[in-house]
């Protein structure tokens, strides 16, 4: 098949106040009509710069393209002048972005937005047939109505179905989507992958699809393409790569990646970070981090290999070793799972309520209660981990805060160590808080730009009449970033000079400058890439085997949570939906929405057969979640339940009790006869 | 051994000295803190800023030998008096450094470089006849023989200056060449092309440059300031440029103190409002909402109004023209400090709001740390770079208004030394025939310079610290 868009030698410079950032050093990849090609990378590899320059949208001055030609046909877009690269944006290459939330302009009707991207010379009412024609194939209902409506009335998923719409209203040939469901749920996640997946189909056009996510890659892509520092590592067909990664920086990012499957063993992680890209590479990329590096490849560039339409950049597949060969990775340690049997529970909520009242604009009168937390129940064991799961907006990270007292409950107890939280004065409670941490979600924002990473470290033991001689603060904060795996030489520095990892093992330290008993982890994880997301994990786990702590773990990656949880709690719109032990959820479960949410989480089918992207995923749960505003009356989950029946509309399910632990609020399930 | 003068220390030379060592404080404090020595390294990399600095400077360095004040030893006879008698009149460094200037007072007006006065009077002839003529001045251009001299002369004068200015000119550029050969080592040469294309670290051309303007204009002023008057008398035939000159300690101390005076309010109010909320917010915001309503120059009128009946009533507590002038400017600043306080607040509540709910200030809450010490620690150095870029955008603000002021008849005390009061006097000289025009010139052209290089520093040091501004 001739290709479509032909990239050869692209190379884009920054010029920046430090140095020269090679962000892009020659890259060179073909899309075929029709195909879908996905560039996968971690944050920092330069794969959205190479998206941007193709369509010559890169930040000026800063960027430049310095080599290599982009051929769309017979065309160079490199060296098309600004009038007639508008000709090529929106008509034959278009791009939708990460997120929906800026990429569409607040003071213009979805219509006008969308009609832009027409020929003018069409007449307005042919427009508007055509604008709602886009909207109604992207799945946005009732498109007359949203024609008229503002980017603020669509929820973040309406949003991105919008901008689907936008680009395809152009009919491109081209599709260059960058990271389009990253700041999306896991549920509308799976529904935009189906829905650029059926729109392919059904028009044709070829797809640039710029990832770091393994599974959602295979999902979409044909082929797949890995980006590392700037250069393209490893490329190959969906089937060859998910059934055999070669590069070792593939390989590790493979076993990276958390699941059940990987439970009982520490995951693999990827030392140190991507190497700076100022420098001028002599070796190979990889080389610092590489478990199989050889004096050759500190010194000689890797070439680009090709067998079987399977390329890759390493040594390891040069000369007489032959390419055929796999290389066979190290296992990785095992570390056995402590089984820890019910134990006396640390921390236990009953019936947590937060409402946040909604106050007029002008008499502040009170006019509305969002209901963000509506009745929690659930509890802690001294060293488990319970896992809190749900989309965003379901109010788990409000259930965090609450416990914390960083937001007063509005009913309902929080009982640790069998004392009252919520009842306490905030003096009363400054003694408490030593046992009871928390790690935030966005580890640039969790820490002060303005202290040192000493000051920030002793502070807890100031605040906590811990070590008050301040020596002996010194010398337990040196010993802390020990624990996390730092040096001491990190203590008089400021954190913006550490990479998001680094940081977010601060944040950890932090917590366990205090000796806390309890840590409450919310979502520490998911702003980091796979590599470093492995590292944190493993340390969270290794010190909750020394330390024997406890977590109460809030996230939406299922991933994690079937690497690192005890037990499971499903939380929808408020209110718990299913509680259990980890297998008995993940393995057996039992509610409509948790069957949904493990139904949308892309998997990395590698091993399936034939070479197709993955049919369109079954069962996934119908638009979106309502507002905690004004939630459906009877079970909440009813307006998106595939099962829906009619006492559904009307009563809330009472819990039933399917094991001794597993625990399920659903009207599939005839309700306890004695919910004790 | 008698001291020849005696120190005399005004209320506003105090709160100087006062801001002079809270600014080399925070000077020692930011040069160890990482994160306030990077974005002043980038503004000391900006040519346009670091050469309105040298003027800025050289306006400062004015300001501050005016702020000397003291009395001198009167040398006559001792009457019945113990000890030393000190004149009554309050002197500063600066006027003795200006002595000529200050010394050579005319009768009413004369135009720049004039030999004769601006207005004709009656002179009485030897012989007993009354004739209207255009006297010639007591000491501009005194020195020479024949008034035909007088080109020759500025022309030779103005030579001299040149000359010697260039003389310390190429001994700083000299000094500045030997440093940049030394650190880090190179040979003169390149460092000398470097110099002069402009492709230092720190912009030492511009800076250079900017140097030589202001030593050339005081070496003008000293050639020729004595002999003649440059920017001409006013009314009562005082040196225009020196009121001009003594007008810049007015300007300055408007400008600064009016901030520190409301400094305090302004952070205190505005943290705490943004971070307790509840009544503490619904307190503050009914404050600077009230005190924003009002006008400010209705404010201000009759604050001064009833500071000029008590100060009346009061005859006796002030009895030196100095003193009395001092506690005038001090209220002034005052007053203004307290109707221009809520807008600085107004920002700082925003922002506290802003910073209460991130998540560092959450996990110190969750520490256990105390309200006061997170404000402390935590949220006034996160909320320093508004105040800085708050404050040195509204110095000029201030220094204008302050010419606004006096020119309603509301600003510092009309006898003393300020724009404001120059303008206000040039309202009727504009109206004669022919215009006296140097008055306006002169307070135009130094508050011109000192405002424009106000505001070029001010938008530097505003890309520097603003984190939207930055790349």
């Amino acid at each position: 098949m001739p290709a479509l868009l032909k990239i050869d030698g692209l190379k884009v410079w920054f010029d920046t106040a430090g140095g020269t950032v090679r962000a892009v050093d020659g890259v060179s990849l073909d899309i075929a009509a029709g195909e879908s090609m996905a560039l996968l990378g971690e944050s920092g590899s330069g794969k959205s710069v190479a998206a941007m320059a193709l369509l010559q949208l890169l930040p000026q001055p800063a960027g430049r393209i310095v080599a290599g030609r982009v051929l769309l046909g017979e065309r160079d877009l490199l060296r098309t002048p600004e009038r007639d690269m508008r000709a090529v944006r929106g008509r034959r290459i278009a791009m939708i972005f990460q997120e929906p939330q800026t990429s569409l302009n607040p003071v213009m009707t979805l219509g006008d937005q969308i009609s832009e991207i027409l020929p003018a010379s069409w007449p307005r009412r042919r427009r508007r047939e055509r604008v709602i024609y886009w909207l109604d194939a992207v799945g946005i209902s009732d498109p007359e109505r949203r024609y008229r409506e503002y980017p603020h009335q669509l929820s973040g998923g309406m949003k991105q179905r919008a901008m689907i719409a936008m680009a395809l209203a152009g009919e491109p040939e081209l599709l260059v989507a960058d990271e389009p469901t990253t700041a999306l749920d896991v549920t509308i996640q799976a529904q935009i992958l189906d829905l650029l997946k059926e729109l392919q189909r059904r028009t044709g056009m070829a797809m640039l699809f710029i990832t770091h996510d393994l599974a959602v890659a295979s999902q979409v892509a044909d082929r797949v393409a890995v980006m590392y520092a700037g250069e393209i590592v490893e490329s190959a067909d969906r089937s060859a790569f998910f059934g055999g990664a070669r590069h070792p920086y593939t390989q590790k990012l493979f076993r990276a990646v958390p699941g059940r499957g990987k439970r009982g063993e520490m995951l693999e992680v990827i030392p140190g970070g991507v190497p700076s890209l100022m420098q001028e590479f002599r070796g190979c990329r990889f080389a610092d981090r590489c478990d199989y590096v050889w004096d050759l490849c500190r010194t000689t560039m890797p070439a680009w290999r090709v067998d079987s339409g399977h390329g890759v950049r390493c040594h390891l597949y040069g000369g007489a070793a032959g390419i055929s060969t796999s290389v066979a990775a190290p296992r990785p340690a095992e570390v056995p799972v402590r089984a820890i049997g019910p134990s006396q529970p640390l921390l236990q909520v009953r019936d947590l309520k937060v409402h946040f009242p909604i106050h007029s604009s002008i008499l502040r009168r009170v006019v509305g209660q969002v209901r963000a937390v509506d009745g929690v129940t659930l509890s802690v064991g001294t060293g488990r981990t319970l896992a809190l799961v749900g989309e965003s907006g379901c109010g788990k990270t409000t259930v965090g805060k609450a416990i914390l007292q960083l937001v007063a409950p509005t009913a309902g107890e929080v009982l640790f160590e069998g004392t009252r939280l919520d009842r306490m004065t905030p003096s009363a409670l400054r003694p408490l808080r030593r046992r009871l941490q928390v790690v935030f979600q966005d580890p640039y924002a969790s820490l002060d730009p303005r202290m040192l990473v000493s000051e920030i470290l002793e502070e807890g033991m100031h605040a906590q009449g811990i070590d008050v001689a301040a020596a002996g603060r010194h010398s337990r904060a040196r010993d802390l970033l020990e624990q996390v795996g730092l040096g001491a030489e990190a203590l008089n520095r400021y954190p913006h000079e550490f990479s998001g990892g680094q940081r977010q093992r601060f944040c950890i330290a932090r917590a366990l400058s205090v000796e806390p008993r309890l840590i409450i982890c919310d979502e520490p994880t998911s702003a980091l890439d796979v590599s470093v997301q492995a590292q944190i994990l493993n340390l969270l786990r290794r010190l909750q085997q020394e330390l024997s702590l406890s977590y109460l773990f809030i996230t939406h990656n299922l991933g994690v949570v079937e690497y690192l949880a005890h037990e499971v709690a499903v939380m929808y719109l408020g209110r718990l939906v299913e509680t259990g032990v980890v297998h008995e959820v993940l393995e057996g479960p039992r509610h409509p929405y948790t069957q949904a949410l493990l139904a949308a989480v892309p998997s990395i089918a590698g091993n399936r057969a034939g070479n197709g992207p993955v049919p369109p995923s079954a069962g996934l749960p119908r638009g979106e979640a309502p507002s905690p505003v004004n939630p459906p009356a009877g079970c909440h989950y009813h307006s998106r339940c595939p099962q829906a029946m009619a006492q559904c509309r009307t009563d809330y399910p009472a819990p039933t009790r399917i094991s001794a632990t597993h625990w399920v609020r659903c009207h599939l399930y005839p309700a306890d006869p004695d919910p004790s | 051994m008698v001291m020849p003068f005696k120190p005399v220390i005004l209320w506003t030379d105090a709160l100087i000295y006062l801001l002079l060592a809270v600014s080399i404080a925070y000077g020692i404090y930011a040069a160890r803190h990482e994160h306030l020595r990077a974005p002043w390294r980038q503004v000391r990399r900006n040519p346009l800023a670091m050469a309105a600095l040298i003027v800025l400077a050289a306006y400062i360095l004015t300001g501050l030998a005016d702020s000397i004040h003291f009395r001198m030893r009167l040398n006559g006879p001792q009457t019945g008096v113990q000890g030393p008698i000190y004149s009554p009149q309050v002197l500063s460094a600066l006027d003795l450094l200006c002595a000529p200037l200050r010394t050579h007072v005319e009768q009413t007006y004369s135009a720049p470089f004039a030999l004769y006065a601006f207005t004709p009077q009656m002179v009485r002839l030897p012989d007993g006849s009354h004739v209207l003529e255009y006297p010639r001045l007591r000491y501009g251009g005194a020195g020479l023989k024949v008034p035909g001299d007088r080109a020759r002369d500025i022309t030779v004068r103005c030579l001299r200056a040149g000359a010697e200015s260039l003389l310390l000119w190429a001994a700083i550029v000299g000094a500045v060449v030997a440093w940049c050969v030394r650190q880090p080592p190179e040979s003169l040469r390149s460092a000398l092309t470097r110099l002069a294309r402009g492709e230092t670290d720190t912009p030492w051309r511009a800076m250079l440059a900017s140097l030589g303007a202001v030593i050339l204009f005081i070496a003008a002023v000293a050639n020729l300031g004595g002999a003649y008057h440059i920017l001409g008398t006013d009314q009562v035939g005082q040196d225009v440029l020196f009121e001009a000159i003594k007008s810049i300690r007015t300007g300055l101390l408007i400008g600064t103190l009016t901030t520190l005076v409301m400094l305090p309010f302004a952070l205190a109010m505005g943290v705490m409002a943004g971070y307790f909320g509840g009544w503490v917010d619904d307190l503050v915001q009914y404050i600077y909402t009230t005190l924003s309503s009002i006008p400010s120059v209705l404010l201000i009128v009759a604050g001064v109004l009833s500071l000029d009946l008590y100060m009346a009533n009061h005859a006796a507590a002030y009895d030196n023209i100095a003193q009395r002038q001092d506690v005038r400017l001090l209220s002034l600043c005052v007053i203004l400090g307290v109707t221009s306080w809520t807008g600085l607040c107004r920002l700082l509540r925003g922002e506290t709001m802003k910073l209460r709910n991130m998540d560092y200030i959450q996990a110190a809450v969750a520490l256990g740390v105390r309200s006061r010490r997170i404000m402390t620690r935590h949220i006034i150095p996160n909320v320093m770079h508004i105040v800085l870029i708050y404050v040195v955008l509204n110095f000029s603000g201030l220094v204008l208004a302050e010419a606004v002021l006096s020119y309603v008849g509301v600003g510092v005390d009309p006898s003393m030394n300020s724009w404001g009061n120059m303008i206000n006097g040039a309202r009727l000289e504009m109206a004669r025939d022919p215009v006296v025009w140097w008055s306006l010139a002169a307070a135009f052209l130094f508050m011109f310079t000192l405002v424009l290089a106000a505001n070029l520093f001010a938008d530097a040091v505003r890309d520097a610290f603003d984190p939207r501004m930055r790349k």
